[in-house]
């Protein structure tokens, strides 16, 4: 299975792959594409929000929260 | 060295993909390729693209990169091999089976499991090895063969995943051009808290420089990357790590002179860049306090001669000393956090930080006894008293407070361990 790599995911991947890397974790660019261009808009936007957390938990929690009542 | 890891969430993500995305439908948004360049700041006319690390050209590449991340020309390629984590452990495994094992080996596994430092049997040699082969993911042979292992762990393994690893590992063989790895070692690595310490310079300068290229890797704008922001929060992570693994001070070894050595480095670097970092080497850093001093409470401590150890009793007739160690303010960290988990770690990395000096002694006696004293100086009377407190809460010793000194006994059998807290002779 393959997935074309979208515009949405492509903009939200430049600002959350980055976040992960600085609260120690790696995730290429690349990767986060395939993975996020596999979700709709909503949570798309919903993720959006979380590369701009100030701490590494919050930006756990609105990770794990992005996927919550879907 | 450990390899990098995706977040838990994200990872979590993965899987959900796996069964979503067929409700969910493909993104149909259509591909449009859009080449990441990002090049490392400083090395823009070297190709950072993660490549085959099996392929000469590809490790040719790279140690051109290694090379100029550390600002000098690398010279001759070392040697590299790519091999299976089965047939790694099985390297070790033979090596190990040559070598004449500790005679008191039993005895510091005990004293270590009651100090909570490694449950018991962590310090066997094949836990060391089998712990050890699940995490590493390349090797510099600093010895006869000064050669790069790259371990290959299956699914994992990629160009993307390898690449920064060889790039960490032939820093070290660019550092051990510059000062004989081996011989650092035997100079100032001579128990286990200088031993971490020592080992936090070259692995957290390989770290750095792996960071450095890592982002490029990945795609990042390394511009735009906050990386003191990176090195704290990787110091944070692998902390939590430790705390929760049951053999702690063995973990460490495989991960504090990776991230409390890469953030000590690093500041070293941001102040003088690598004419800082080399100096490093004439004058390393020899305990853990120091590390720690810059990680957790961001203070930059020069590296300090190493403090006179406080003495340890004679044993009464019949038992023998067999053995001593410098255990350092991590492994007074380590023992506090598994003593007092609901203690918050700040205050116990603080109180850790009060550390000055200690010796850990175990001894020997008739049918089989054995014994540990632990005698530590903590600089401040206070810190000494909160520190002695949670330790005799904690775990199955007795702990006796002088001034600034705690000592802390145990012996296997309920010995009577009086002669534990005699005054030094």
């Amino acid at each position: 299975m393959s997935v074309a790599v979208g515009d949405h995911a492509r903009r939200l991947c430049s600002s959350l792959a980055l976040a992960w890397f600085e609260c120690g974790y790696t995730l290429s660019i690349d990767d986060c594409g395939r993975l996020y261009s596999m979700w709709d808009d909503t949570v798309l936007d919903r993720l959006a929000v979380c590369g701009t957390k100030q701490t590494c938990e919050e930006l756990q929690s609105c990770e794990q929260a992005a996927y919550r009542d879907l | 060295m450990r390899a990098g890891r995706l977040p838990g969430s994200v990872a979590a993500a993965a899987l959900a993909v796996a069964v979503s995305a067929v409700a969910g439908g493909c993104g149909d948004e259509g591909a449009r390729a859009m080449p990441m360049w990002q090049p490392v700041p400083g090395c823009e006319a070297i190709d950072h693209t993660p490549c085959d690390v099996r392929v000469t050209s590809c490790q040719t590449r790279l140690f051109a990169l290694a090379g100029c991340l550390r600002g000098e020309a690398p010279g001759d390629l070392p040697p590299v091999t790519v091999i299976s984590e089965a047939d790694y452990a099985a390297e070790l495994t033979a090596e190990a089976a040559m070598e004449t094992p500790s005679a008191y080996l039993a005895t510091w596994d005990w004293a270590w499991s009651t100090l909570k430092l490694a449950q018991p049997g962590g310090l066997s040699t094949q836990t060391m090895i089998s712990e050890w082969v699940k995490f590493v993911w390349g090797v510099y042979r600093s010895g006869g063969s000064k050669d790069i292992l790259i371990i290959d762990h299956g699914a994992a393994f990629d160009a993307q995943s390898a690449s920064p690893v060889l790039v960490h590992e032939m820093i070290h063989a660019l550092e051990d051009r510059e000062v004989d790895l081996d011989q650092l070692d035997a100079a100032f690595a001579t128990n286990t808290d200088s031993r971490l310490a020592v080992r936090s310079i070259y692995e957290g300068e390989a770290r750095l420089h792996e960071t450095r290229y890592r982002a490029s890797a990945l795609g990042l704008d390394p511009a735009k990357v906050d990386w003191t922001r990176r090195f704290d929060n990787a110091v944070a992570l692998d902390e939590q790590y430790l705390i929760k693994d049951p053999s702690p001070l063995t973990a460490a070894s495989r991960a504090f002179p990776y991230e409390w050595g890469a953030h000590y480095v690093y500041n070293r670097w941001l102040a003088g860049a690598m004419s800082s970092v080399h100096g490093l080497y004439v004058s390393p850093p020899v305990t853990t306090r120091v590390l720690m001093a810059s990680a957790g409470m961001d203070v930059d401590l020069d590296p300090e001669p190493a403090p006179e150890r406080p003495a340890l009793p004679s044993p009464p007739a019949g038992w023998t000393t067999v053995g001593s160690d410098v255990l350092g303010a991590w492994a007074v960290f380590l023992t506090l956090a598994k003593s007092a988990p609901a203690t918050a770690t700040s205050t116990l990395e603080t109180l850790a930080l009060a550390w000055r000096t200690d010796q850990i002694g175990i001894f020997e006696g008739p049918s089989s006894a054995r014994a540990l004293v632990w005698r530590m100086d903590l600089g401040d009377a206070a810190s000494a008293s909160q520190i002695a407190a949670l330790l005799q809460g904690g775990l199955q010793v007795r702990v006796v407070l002088t001034g600034t000194e705690v000592t802390l006994a145990a012996s296997g059998d309920g010995a009577s361990l009086d002669w534990a807290f005699l005054p030094s002779p």
